[in-house]
């Protein structure tokens, strides 16, 4: 086999990775990974195992391992720095942005993102920051920069491989910040992905479901029978794909929808639901579910 | 694509495939995305 044969066949398989997470099927998306490897080694396609150094990363932030996710991110940046990877500078900014959103600290990394926005002007980064601004407090600055998205800045989000990543970004910032403005957009464009998992372009970093996203855009316009039922939906796909992180965000999503909702036994169900995502959370040190269910006071 | 794989570029025909695909991330039918990738590995 010639080196480029092994390159289609890695890229094909790096892609069905993400497919595989899409459709909630941890099983395969393993067994790719496990094939990757395979073909790397037989065809000697050694650039390719960036990616999979890519997914090692992933695979750790999805079993709410923060630290060691931290540690792959970085091994990832040392193993794609020395094969000469164009995009590594942006991988590793963008796995590392989505570990410390995890731990509720997106913020510290507000200056690199402000830094990369200017490195790389083809990937709007920018977008990322009324959910990080969202988190640390600063919400009339969040809701600015939703504002300005609104009245047209929004036409930088191209239809590529990060979308899905700003889609829920968007649509949890504008559930924070009471936002229906942006709420509305982001309902209009996440009612196909009712079902699918997000990914940042191949599996290098996930964005829950598309389920959760509409989910909390309709919250944000007080549809919360819809959001409850699209919640418990993203809940079975985390539970599926195993990911312990995201299964702690989206049960403080739907907890707080319970306490936002306020019907008969809606007390209850937040307050239980709320416990179990704080099981998660606590020992992992995902400030990011703490952060959100502090917000709704459980 | 079709001039990569006239001229038996596989590199290049890889660079192609890689671009379609981060393009059809925004297909909400997995199985459109598979069938380009499965395609791609025959």
């Amino acid at each position: 086999m010639e080196a480029g044969d092994g390159w289609i066949v890695t890229g094909a398989q790096a892609w069905k990775v993400a497919d595989h997470y899409a459709r909630s099927d941890r099983d395969a998306l393993e067994q790719e990974v496990v094939a990757m490897r395979g073909q790397i080694h037989a065809a000697r396609v050694t650039e390719a195992n960036y990616y999979v150094a890519l997914f090692d990363a992933s695979l750790a932030l999805e079993d709410a391992r923060l630290e060691v996710a931290e540690q792959l991110t970085q091994r990832a940046l040392e193993v794609g720095t020395a094969l000469g990877d164009p995009i590594v500078q942006n991988q590793y900014g963008a796995q590392l942005l989505a570990v410390r959103i995890a731990q509720g600290r997106g913020v510290e990394l507000e200056p690199v993102i402000e830094m990369i926005a200017a490195a790389e002007p083809g990937i709007p980064w920018r977008l990322t920051l009324p959910a990080v601004l969202a988190d640390a407090g600063r919400a009339q600055e969040a809701a600015d920069e939703l504002d300005r998205l609104m009245d047209g800045g929004i036409r930088d989000l191209k239809q590529d491989g990060n979308y899905q990543v700003f889609l829920l970004l968007l649509s949890s910032a504008a559930h924070v910040l009471r936002h229906e403005r942006t709420a509305g957009w982001a309902r209009d464009r996440l009612r196909p992905y009712r079902g699918v998992r997000f990914t940042g372009g191949v599996f290098a970093v996930t964005a829950g479901t598309g389920s959760a996203a509409l989910g909390l855009a309709e919250a944000t316009l007080g549809r919360f029978d819809d959001a409850e039922a699209l919640l418990l939906e993203a809940l079975d796909s985390d539970r599926r794909v195993r990911s312990r992180y995201w299964e702690a965000r989206t049960g403080s999503w739907l907890a707080g929808v319970y306490a936002l909702r306020g019907a008969v036994g809606d007390a209850e169900r937040a307050a239980e639901t709320a416990a179990l995502a704080r099981l998660i959370a606590e020992p992992a040190g995902l400030g990011s579910v703490l952060l959100h269910l502090g917000r709704h006071g459980l | 694509m079709a001039l990569a794989r006239a001229v038996a570029a596989p590199r290049t025909l890889a660079y192609a495939l890689w671009a379609w695909r981060w393009h059809l991330m925004v297909q909400p039918d997995i199985g459109v995305r598979l069938a380009v990738s499965e395609e791609a590995e025959r």
